[in-house]
C-alpha cells in the first residue's frame, strides 16, 4: 500500500471499487455469505488456473482458460446454492454469476509476470479470503443497520431501523466510511512507526 | 413499459452504475471519443440480445440457467476473436483480452446483459434495453467524474479524499436517481 500526498492510493482501497458490485448486493448475512463463498471459489479457481497452466500457452490463452475455469466453478456454486436454498438462488443468482467478471477475479486470471509474482500465490489466496470475509461482514453489518437484527435465514420477517442501508446508496455510504476510517488508521500506524 | 419509459428507467432507477455498484476507477474519466462510446453502446445492445436470447432459448428450456457465466464467456471469446480477425484483416492491431483497461467494460457488459436479459424477452426490447442501459452508465459515469472534478476544488477532510469521496458521491447519485425514479417516472405510464 502507498500513502501518496496523504492519501492511501493503492492496494485494498482500490480493490473496493472492484468488489463494489458484490458489496452493494450483500445486504444480509445470508446473501453476504453466499456471495463471499461464490467470490472466493471463483477467485481461487482463476488464480490456480493462471498459476498452473503452462506459460507456453501464452498470456491470452491462459487468461481465457482461467476465466472459463472461474465460470465453471461459478456455475457449480450456483447449482449448489439452488439445491441448498432455491429462494436465495432466485435472489442472488445474477450476482453469483457476476462474481466471475469482478476486477479481482479478472486480475487473478492474468498469468503472473515474474517468478516473484508466482511465489506470492499464498498472499493472493489470503487476499481472496479477506475479500470474501469483507463481503460477508458487509452483509451482516448492513442487515443490522437496516433492521436492527441479523438473521441466518434468508427472507425472514425483519424490523426496520435505518432502511437506507439495505439500498445501494447505503452500501456506498458504508464503504466510504469504512475506507475513510481505514485511511485514518493506516496513517496513524505509519505515523507512529516513523 | 413504453420505449421512453424504458430509457428513463434504465438511465435513472435501473441505472447499472447506481444499482449494480459498477463504480469506474476514474483513471481515464470521461476522456473517450464519440466512436468509442458508440461502439460501447452497440456492444452492450449486442451482448444483451445474444445473451438474453441464448439464455431464454438454450439454457432455460433445459433448466441449465446455472451455465450462464460459461455462456457469456463463450460469447465474449467469440466476439473478441471476431474483432481480432477483423482488425488483422484491416491491418489494425487490437488490444489483448487480458488488457486491464478492458476489465471494467467487460464487467459492465455482463451486468447489462444479466439485467436486461432477466427483464425482457423480445428482440427489440433486448436491443433497446442494452443500448439504453449503456447510455445510462455512460451518463452516470460522466456525472460522477464531473462531481469528482468539482470536489477537487473543495476543502474535503483529508481521510475522505480519493476512494471514499468517490463512493460518497456515488451514494448521493444513487439516492437522487432512485428518488427521481420513484417520485416521478414510475408514477407515469409513459
Amino acid at each position: 500500500m502507498v500513502i501518496d500526498n496523504g492519501r492511501v492510493s493503492a492496494g485494498p482501497l482500490a480493490s473496493l471499487a472492484g468488489l463494489a458490485p458484490l458489496l452493494v448486493f450483500s445486504n444480509s448475512l445470508s446473501q453476504g455469505v453466499a456471495l463471499g463463498v461464490a467470490f472466493f471459489l471463483a477467485y481461487s479457481a482463476a488464480g490456480a488456473m493462471a498459476l498452473l497452466l503452462p506459460a507456453r500457452l501464452g498470456r491470452s490463452l491462459v487468461f481465457m482458460f482461467s476465466i472459463l475455469g472461474a465460470a465453471v466453478v461459478s456455475s457449480l456454486t450456483a447449482s449448489a446454492l439452488r439445491l441448498f436454498d432455491p429462494f436465495l438462488f432466485e435472489a442472488a443468482y445474477d450476482r453469483v454469476f457476476l462474481s466471475v467478471f469482478t476486477l479481482p477475479v479478472l486480475r487473478a486470471c492474468v498469468i503472473p509476470a515474474t517468478v516473484s509474482d508466482r511465489e506470492r500465490a499464498i498472499e493472493r489466496l489470503l487476499w481472496g479470503i479477506g475479500y470474501s470475509f469483507l463481503i460477508a461482514v458487509t452483509g451482516a453489518a448492513r442487515e443490522f443497520l437496516a433492521t436492527g437484527a441479523v438473521s441466518t435465514r434468508f427472507g425472514t420477517e425483519r424490523g426496520s431501523l435505518l432502511p437506507i442501508f439495505a439500498q445501494p446508496a447505503g452500501a456506498f455510504m458504508l464503504i466510504a466510511l469504512a475506507a475513510a476510517a481505514f485511511t485514518v488508521v493506516i496513517k496513524a500506524v505509519r505515523g507512529s512507526e516513523s | 413499459m413504453s420505449v421512453i419509459g424504458l430509457v428513463f428507467y434504465l438511465t435513472l432507477g435501473g441505472n447499472v452504475l447506481a444499482q449494480w455498484g459498477l463504480i469506474p476507477s476514474g483513471k481515464k474519466g470521461g476522456a473517450f471519443s464519440a466512436s468509442v462510446l458508440l461502439a460501447f453502446i452497440a456492444a452492450s445492445a449486442a451482448a444483451s440480445l445474444t445473451h438474453g436470447l441464448a439464455f431464454r432459448y438454450l439454457l432455460s428450456p433445459w433448466g441449465l440457467e446455472s451455465l450462464a457465466p460459461i455462456l457469456f464467456s463463450a460469447l465474449l471469446f467469440g466476439a473478441f476473436a471476431a474483432i481480432k480477425a477483423i482488425g488483422t484483416a484491416l491491418g489494425r492491431p487490437s488490444r489483448p483480452l487480458h488488457d486491464e483497461t478492458l476489465f471494467q467494460p467487460t464487467l459492465v457488459l455482463y451486468a447489462v446483459a444479466l439485467s436486461i436479459g432477466s427483464r425482457f424477452s423480445s428482440t427489440g426490447l433486448l436491443l433497446l434495453g442494452g443500448a439504453a442501459a449503456a447510455l445510462g452508465y455512460i451518463a452516470a459515469t460522466g456525472f460522477l467524474e464531473a462531481i469528482m472534478e468539482r470536489l477537487e476544488l473543495e476543502r474535503v477532510p483529508e481521510p475522505f479524499r480519493g476512494v471514499p469521496l468517490r463512493f460518497l458521491s456515488a451514494a448521493l447519485m444513487a439516492l437522487a436517481f432512485a428518488g427521481v425514479d420513484a417520485g416521478f417516472f414510475s408514477r407515469l405510464s409513459l
